[in-house]
């Protein structure tokens, strides 16, 4: 059991795939403008990630290694991720279709987010279990989710405050994201 | 007791060392301590009697709609008449403070931060100061709540601490309801010593109403709540309060201890929820002045006509209160006080706090004019950024998070400034207070709130626009369905007339036999009929189905005036077509030429020249063949110019 | 062997995919367009006609589409633009000159002493918030007028004004403070 709480703040915190791994910067950056939206983010990609963690396992361990198949590993995970943020994308589209129109192009964007990906591989590498995986991948995405709510939460704030005007929008966005970072980098002695 | 009298000698003595340990000598959040400057006022006596020259008396001086007049200019009145009625709804009436002729009916600046010109009477004071007797027509103290919350609205009475809500809708409408009645003595803003002189001079009128009030609404426990830098006022009631159970009780010196929340919460430990009155939570609260006006309205009748007002500031040498009638223009109570330098600068009505400058210096005392303060303009520093130190939310007496408030207030994230509490503000102006970057706080508030309000009530209109304008299409929608019923309805009316007519005459017309021209001329004349009757029934819509009629009787007329050669065209022959005479020939084909001309004239009309030549080739050559042609051409271009002109708007 | 097994397996994978969008495309197949209810929450509804389209309600069903431009909407001004181009995710365009602000609240006033009954007025308001009937006075309730001006053009006499809104204490609105950092510059 320890293992698994391990697994879930090493990963939610002291490995955090945004601020620490700078996996899935794109949507990081880009749908980190309101709460509301960022939240909805880290939701959609929490679903996605965990479910193709799981899905790359199973892929990887039950079809690929019987029939010595390793090399294709990347296009199947591409292909399992795709197939799992079209559905995603469908049921976002259903249930809130407002959510559908702010997430724009970043939702199916989530096919290539490297975080995504990156799990799938990283699992692989740090030879998950089953169980570990699932862990592994719920891990990411709410470490994810969580440095998204707070960079939107700063943003938000950010906004309505008197930035100087060279540093309006996008530069003061990067200095905030660089300076989370810096205030991750501080759970680095949490573990081991 | 003892204990406490140590704890406040010992706060005392570390103030000097650490003055917000003055906020430890009460018990609601935050407040400040200004520079109190209420000596000013008090070193001169009490005036009265001041007449001026004219008195001008808006009419609406409460919070609620506007009283209605009910005088002429030219009128003669006499003191305590009425001269406005209260209308319908929250509203209370306005009497004439002395006698006098009305000599005008206009709109005046307001005493109000907006600086508008509001409908107000003008009384020129004869000197007289002629009084009716008993005009509030007052038999005997009123004996139950409703009788007394007549005479209240009658009296034109409404809270004059500031807030000016009228006091007949602020009582409950039984008794038992109020467990605590809070007489607000604690005057806290600086300069104003109105309060203060009233208690002084008038504190048996003072408690003589809240006792009253308190025996008509049995409430228990009847409190008075008096700030410390008042001994003299505390002495006096506190002497009027003996053989009674009223409670006189010094409260801090800080500013807002006058505000409803704040004495609430020192003398009864009720905090008043958000959004709620404090009625809710039983407890009322009536400003002495408030309560000195109900007196002289249950004792003697009098309606609310004068009221104590404090004339002070820096730019005066005999700073004063007086006890002045409404309408008294500003101006002239400040030159009594001998302005020093001259009076070139914008008065405040109430205190340095929460007080405004007016947009002219000759607007009148009204109901709640508490103060009018002439205080010579200071070199303004402009504001600057916030430095986020979190004074102003330490100064906060609701416990709001004025900088977090004015952040999104900047930003005009209004919503979110709602969320945070936004309406709970009582804009007392501490956080201005105390704010080191001189930030307007509370204008960015009040900007908001205005705001908010206009959102909702937008919001409120384009819902009900919607609303309507769904109710009208679903209307348009049933009234065409119904007259399509109608005219369906007729054209199979029609049909079985023109079918029967068939049958007996002869029974195979479908095949283009040979038929009577009279009988064709018949059949185009009902048809013709028809449509004239469905045009006048149905104006807009049904025209063009009508003109579809026309145009089939046309054909049918035409075909039966083969043999002429070329219609002469006459106007003007309208009722023709519906008699049956011998030249049915000749009236089909002048039919026929009609329709040719008002194809012209619609084929003009429109926008399309292109339609028209092919109109005037029609009309010159004609033979059977093309004179079809060109009628159905001509229905067709006036259907078109029917379309348009109805879809142009 | 190893290359026909990864054939078979990808094919496999390929109709397990294709067969879970295929049902999840039925799954939640899209009834209406929610899109145009959105969007017609944020038109001002003053149902005026102005964009071309017989009011609020078609004009945001021809956004959702993608059949409308974003800028057509004149009574709501560049904000009601560039909330309507936030929810269509769509690149904001620029209004017309004098259409940039939204308008003060104005209502149409009937001159009743020109009025000659016509009703041609009470036809034309999307809203039904004129009274009268043939030949007898018309005029506006005035709460109930959106501005939409379509009355204006209809009246064969002229008789309708449209005017602002007069300020009193019931709207009157407390000013803006100036904003610290403009002071400073």
């Amino acid at each position: 059991m320890t293992e698994y709480v391990i697994i879930l703040i090493s990963t939610v915190l002291v490995n955090n795939f945004v601020l620490v791994k700078f996996l899935g910067l794109c949507p990081f950056m880009g749908v980190s403008k309101k709460t509301d939206t960022a939240l909805g983010m880290g939701l959609a990609t929490t679903f996605v990630l965990t479910l193709s963690s799981v899905m790359s396992y199973l892929l990887y361990t039950y079809l690929l290694v019987p029939f010595e198949l390793e090399y294709l590993k990347t296009i199947g995970f591409i292909l399992s991720i795709a197939a799992v943020v079209g559905f995603t994308e469908m049921a976002i589209h259903k249930t809130s279709p407002a959510l559908y129109q702010v997430l724009g192009i970043y939702l199916p964007l989530i096919t290539t987010n490297c975080a995504v990906l990156g799990v799938a591989l990283l699992n692989i590498g740090e030879d998950h279990n089953f169980i570990e995986s699932a862990f592994y991948g719920f891990g990411a995405a709410v470490g994810f989710t969580l440095a998204m709510v707070l960079f939107s939460s700063i943003r938000e704030r950010v906004d309505a405050g008197d930035v100087p005007a060279p540093f309006k929008g996008a530069p003061i966005a990067l200095i905030t994201a660089g300076l989370m970072s810096l205030a991750f980098m501080g759970f680095g002695g949490l573990v081991q | 007791m003892s204990t406490n009298s140590l704890r406040n000698r010992l706060i005392k003595l570390i103030a000097p060392l650490y003055p917000m340990a003055k906020r430890w000598l009460y018990h609601f959040h935050g407040g400040v301590f200004p520079q109190y400057n209420k000596s000013l006022s008090l070193r001169q006596p009490l005036r009265s009697g001041f007449m001026p020259k004219q008195l001008i008396l808006p009419l609406q001086q409460h919070m609620g709609i506007p009283a209605v007049p009910c005088v002429q200019i030219g009128d003669r009145v006499k003191k305590y008449q009425l001269i406005a009625q209260a209308d319908k709804g929250l509203s209370v009436p306005v009497h004439a403070p002395t006698s006098g002729t009305i000599i005008a009916l206009d709109q005046r600046v307001l005493p109000h931060a907006s600086g508008l010109a509001e409908p107000c009477i003008v009384i020129a004071p004869d000197g007289k100061d002629d009084a009716l007797t008993n005009p509030l027509n007052l038999q005997q103290p009123p004996q139950t709540i409703a009788e007394f919350k007549q005479l209240l609205l009658n009296a034109g009475i409404v809270g004059m601490g500031g807030a000016g809500f009228p006091t007949f809708a602020k009582l409950p409408n039984q008794p038992g309801l109020v467990q605590h009645l809070i007489i607000n003595g604690a005057e806290c803003e600086p300069f104003i010593t109105c309060d203060d002189v009233l208690m002084q001079t008038h504190a048996d009128d003072i408690i003589r109403a809240a006792l009253f009030i308190a025996d008509l609404f049995a409430i228990p426990h009847v409190v008075c709540g008096i700030e410390t830098n008042k001994p003299e006022a505390i002495k006096a009631m506190r002497q009027a309060c003996q053989g009674s159970n009223i409670e006189v009780v010094e409260v801090a010196t800080v500013y807002p201890m006058g505000g409803q929340k704040q004495l609430t919460q020192e003398l009864v430990n009720i905090e008043i929820p958000t959004q709620k009155h404090s009625v809710d939570v039983g407890v009322v609260m009536m400003n002495v002045a408030t309560l000195r006006a109900i007196t002289q309205a249950i004792d003697l009748g009098q309606p609310l006509v004068s009221r104590f007002v404090t004339v002070s500031g820096m730019g005066l040498t005999q700073p004063f209160n007086i006890d002045a009638l409404l309408g008294t223009p500003f101006n002239e109570l400040v030159e009594l006080a001998q302005p020093q330098p001259k009076l070139d600068y914008p008065l405040l009505m109430g205190g340095p706090m929460m007080g405004f400058a007016v947009a002219q210096n000759d607007v009148p005392v009204i109901k709640t004019t508490n103060c009018v303060l002439a205080n010579p303009p200071q070199e303004m520093q402009d504001p600057m950024a916030c430095i986020r130190c979190g004074e102003c939310a330490e100064a906060c007496p609701i416990n709001l998070l004025p900088q977090q408030l004015y952040w999104h207030a900047k930003a005009h994230e209004f919503e979110k400034a709602e969320q945070l509490n936004l309406f709970d503000c009582i804009e007392c102006g501490c956080c201005s207070f105390v704010c080191p970057s001189r930030i307007p706080l509370v204008q960015y508030y009040r900007h908001a709130k205005a705001e908010v309000r206009e959102l909702k009530a937008q919001a409120a209109l384009t819902e009900q626009a919607k609303q309507r304008h769904d109710a009208r299409i679903a209307r348009l929608e049933r009234e065409k369905q119904e007259r399509e019923a109608k005219m369906a309805a007729k054209k199979a009316a029609v049909k079985q007339q023109a079918e029967d007519a068939e049958n007996t005459v002869k029974p195979n017309n479908e095949d283009n036999a040979p038929m009577s021209a009279r009988d064709k001329a018949i059949q185009a004349a009902k048809a013709r009929q028809q449509a004239i009757k469905t045009q006048a029934e149905q104006p807009v819509v049904d025209k063009r189905q009508a003109a579809m009629e026309a145009a089939k009787a046309r054909i049918a007329a035409k075909k039966a005036a083969e043999t002429t050669t070329e219609p002469t065209t006459r106007p003007g022959a309208e009722q023709t077509t519906t008699e049956l005479t011998v030249e049915d020939k000749r009236k089909a084909a002048m039919e026929a030429a009609k329709a040719r001309a008002a194809a012209k004239k619609a084929t003009e009309t429109t926008s399309e020249p292109t339609t028209r030549p092919d109109a005037e080739q029609t009309t010159t050559e004609l033979t059977v063949e093309d004179k079809r042609k060109a009628a159905m051409e001509a229905a067709k271009a006036r259907a078109a110019a029917k379309k348009q002109q109805d879809s142009s708007p | 062997m190893s290359i026909v097994a990864g054939l078979l397996i990808f094919f496999a994978l390929a109709v397990v995919f294709g067969l879970l969008l295929g049902y999840a495309a039925v799954r939640f197949k899209i009834e209406g367009n929610p899109l145009a209810e959105l969007i017609d929450k944020k038109l001002p509804q003053t149902q005026c006609g102005q964009c071309g389209y017989p009011g609020c309600k078609p004009y945001a069903e021809a956004l959702a589409k993608g059949e409308a431009e974003v800028n057509l909407c004149i009574p709501g001004g560049e904000p009601t633009m560039l909330e309507i181009a936030e929810i269509l995710q769509v690149e904001p365009k620029p209004m017309d000159a004098e259409a940039t602000a939204p308008k003060p609240r104005m209502v149409a006033v009937i001159d009743e002493d020109i009025c000659i009954g016509c009703v041609l007025c009470i036809k034309a308001c999307p809203v039904d918030a004129i009274v009268g009937t043939t030949k007898m006075m018309h005029t506006v309730i005035e709460k109930e007028c959106t501005g939409c001006e379509l009355c204006v053009p209809v009246c064969p006499v002229d008789c309708i004004d449209m005017v602002i809104e007069k300020t009193s204490l019931k709207n009157w609105k407390w000013p803006e403070p100036t904003v610290a950092a403009e002071t400073q510059k």
